[in-house]
């Protein structure tokens, strides 16, 4: 994917409200046909790129291009972009159809072409039949698909998504999920979407582009975020993680031990470390495992204090000797050979375990 | 629903009475067919004021005439100043954004300069208008009267299409926009057609407030310019007679109508 020419680039793009950088002079490049989520807590400028790439918010600093086109200065009606707004923004005294046929409309098209490209656009969100409802009639659902029919019937280069699902209950969050990627893949369009729910982003995305106070944090595809976060902010936003912190001990060629209170743990380091820094461990919760016996490399002992369990999952809390309490979790399966209050020993794959610096913790308020 | 009791049925059924009992009567009387200076009496059941009223002996004609011509330019231009101005506003503000604090001050402060007519006492108002008029040396009548009227119907119009703008944010039109509207496109498919009834509203209520005035209407009319309350006052002052009676009543049943087109229009636009 990387080889092919960025669909569209933003470059150095600064926005502030007054005092208040919102914006702090982002990079990205989108790629034909790919599905990028822009993930972030609320407030972290999400909402604001996706508005400078519609063309909606004038007066910032930076450049866009659209297939190596300049855009910046093109007002949002010349831009080959269409929007789906977090509250649809479906027009309240037009029908469905009406409101389908808008953009094209727009464009001078005739009416009869406008008549079957929206029949297409609502059979192909499965909405055949209702076209001379008003939207006041449809379900939540509903107004969520006539949102992205009007969008896509425009047959966009980028679609833009900010947080389309967020009304939803969770079943037909989940279910819409799946459409909207269906629909992606099938059209080829670009999607670029907004949300700050973290399992949706990993769930749909090619990548994720993960952002913070105005700046992206780490851009990449969803197991490498996962897996491999580059900062504390990248850990901890993402899944559930156990923070060993603690200052390296001693270091060799990518490996290196940190010195958590007491404790010497082995890691392994994808970033130059030196003897004194102050760094993190992140420890994903289901790679977490326990014994009641030691296993492997690592001799890490703790006493079991608690049990839970949440559909089809058992969470384990594990204290360790500085008090510190650690979160495992596992697939209920076999009967757990440990019981609350014995001593366990962890133990898990070194690789798995991302050690990142503490610092960039500091701003994280 | 809870069942009411019977205290709650007499004070309800004895506040109306007291609402409605001066309206009953004008339009009782206004069937009288006692020819009293002041009848006091019902003697019988008559049309003969409605004929007077047609006939139009004492110049009621003419005050209607002069009436429903300030009301339609009144309305005409506070309708079209007020909407105008709520429009503008809108926009500015969102131009300004979030963070721009003082900008915002200063709108709210000629915001408050818009509407504050509202508060400011007819009388004063009337005198002020008579005073300009007389400095600027305007022949009072139909001029001055629209003028005047145009000015205190400004604010409820203003008021009244700013509220429906803010209900529906500048989200709809940016969508537009982004659907490829340009912007004074986006402006007469989407924006126009969702406050047509909060502009149509302010009107109606324009014209029932012009029709309506007297004090104002009092200062700044002039001697051929005289509305239909200025009539309906002058000749009250010799005692109410049944022909006043029945121009209520013809009244009355001109602002129902009125009342019921904006209800049933308001209807239509939501279903």
């Amino acid at each position: 994917m990387q080889v092919k020419e960025p669909l569209l680039t933003l470059r150095g793009i600064q926005k502030s409200y007054g005092d208040t950088h919102v914006l702090k002079g982002i990079d990205l490049d989108i790629y034909p046909g790919e599905f990028l989520t822009l993930l972030g807590p609320s407030g972290c400028g999400k909402t604001t790129t996706l508005r400078v790439i519609a063309g909606l918010e004038t007066d910032h600093a930076g450049k866009i291009t659209l297939e190596g086109e300049d855009i910046t200065a093109l007002p949002p009606e010349k831009r080959a972009i269409n929007t789906v707004f977090q509250n649809l923004a479906l027009f309240p005294h037009m029908n469905v159809e009406k409101n389908i046929g808008y953009g094209l409309k727009m464009r001078g098209m005739k009416k009869d072409e406008i008549a079957r490209r929206v029949e297409n656009a609502l059979s192909m969100v499965q909405l055949d039949g209702q076209g001379k409802k008003m939207p006041s009639q449809l379900s939540g659902g509903q107004k969520q698909r006539v949102a992205l029919a009007r969008a896509l019937v425009l047959q966009p280069k980028l679609l833009l998504l900010d947080e389309p699902l967020s009304a939803l209950d969770l079943n037909l969050r989940r279910h819409m999920q799946g459409e909207l990627k269906r629909m992606q893949k099938e059209l080829g369009i670009a999607f670029l979407y907004i949300t700050h729910d973290q399992e949706e982003a990993l769930n749909m995305s090619d990548r994720v582009a993960l952002m913070r106070d105005g700046q992206f944090i780490q851009i990449g595809a969803p197991a490498e975020l996962y897996d491999s976060p580059e900062s504390l902010f990248a850990a901890a936003f993402m899944g559930q993680s156990n923070i060993l912190r603690g200052v390296i001990g001693g270091c060799s060629e990518g490996k290196a031990v940190l010195e958590v209170g007491g404790l010497s743990i082995p890691c392994v380091t994808h970033r130059p470390v030196l003897v004194g820094d102050e760094m993190a461990l992140c420890l994903r919760a289901e790679r977490l495992h326990y014994a009641p016996h030691p296993t492997g490399k690592i001799h890490i002992s703790g006493i079991l204090r608690e049990h839970t369990y949440i559909g089809g999952v058992q969470r384990t809390k594990i204290e360790l000797p500085d008090g510190q309490i650690l979160l495992a979790q596992r697939q209920i399966d076999a009967q757990d050979e440990c019981s609350v209050g014995s001593r366990v020993f962890l133990w898990w794959d070194m690789a798995a375990a991302a050690l990142v610096p503490w610092r960039d913790m500091n701003h994280e308020n | 629903m809870k069942k009411n009791g019977i205290g709650a049925k007499i004070y309800l059924a004895v506040l109306l009475f007291m609402m409605y009992l001066p309206i009953i009567i004008v339009v009782l009387y206004s069937f009288n067919a006692s020819t009293a200076r002041v009848p006091t009496v019902f003697t019988g059941f008559s049309l003969q004021w409605y004929e007077a009223l047609f006939d139009d002996q004492r110049g009621y004609g003419e005050a209607l005439k002069i009436s429903l011509q300030v009301g339609l330019l009144s309305v005409l231009f506070s309708t079209l100043l007020g909407s105008l101005g709520a429009l503008g506003q809108a926009r500015k503000r969102i131009k300004a954004g979030i963070g721009n604090q003082l900008l915002r001050g200063g709108q709210s402060f000629l915001e408050s300069l818009v509407v504050l007519p509202i508060m400011i006492p007819e009388i004063i108002l009337g005198v002020a208008f008579m005073l300009l008029f007389s400095l600027l040396k305007l022949p009072s009548g139909i001029f001055t009267l629209v003028i005047a009227h145009t000015t205190f119907c400004v604010p409820y119009v203003y008021l009244l299409v700013k509220s429906r703008l803010a209900t529906l944010g500048d989200e709809l039109e940016l969508a537009a926009r982004d659907l490829g509207a340009f912007p004074a496109r986006a402006m007469f498919t989407i924006t126009l057609p969702l406050i047509r009834p909060a502009v149509l509203s302010g009107a109606l209520l324009s014209l029932a407030m012009s029709l309506d005035d007297f004090m104002i209407s009092f200062f700044v009319s002039g001697a051929n310019s005289t509305t239909l309350p200025l009539k309906i006052y002058s000749s009250a002052r010799y005692g109410v007679s049944s022909q006043i009676n029945a121009l209520c009543t013809v009244m009355l049943l001109f602002v129902f109508l009125l009342v019921i087109i904006s209800q049933l229009v308001l209807k239509r636009k939501r279903g």
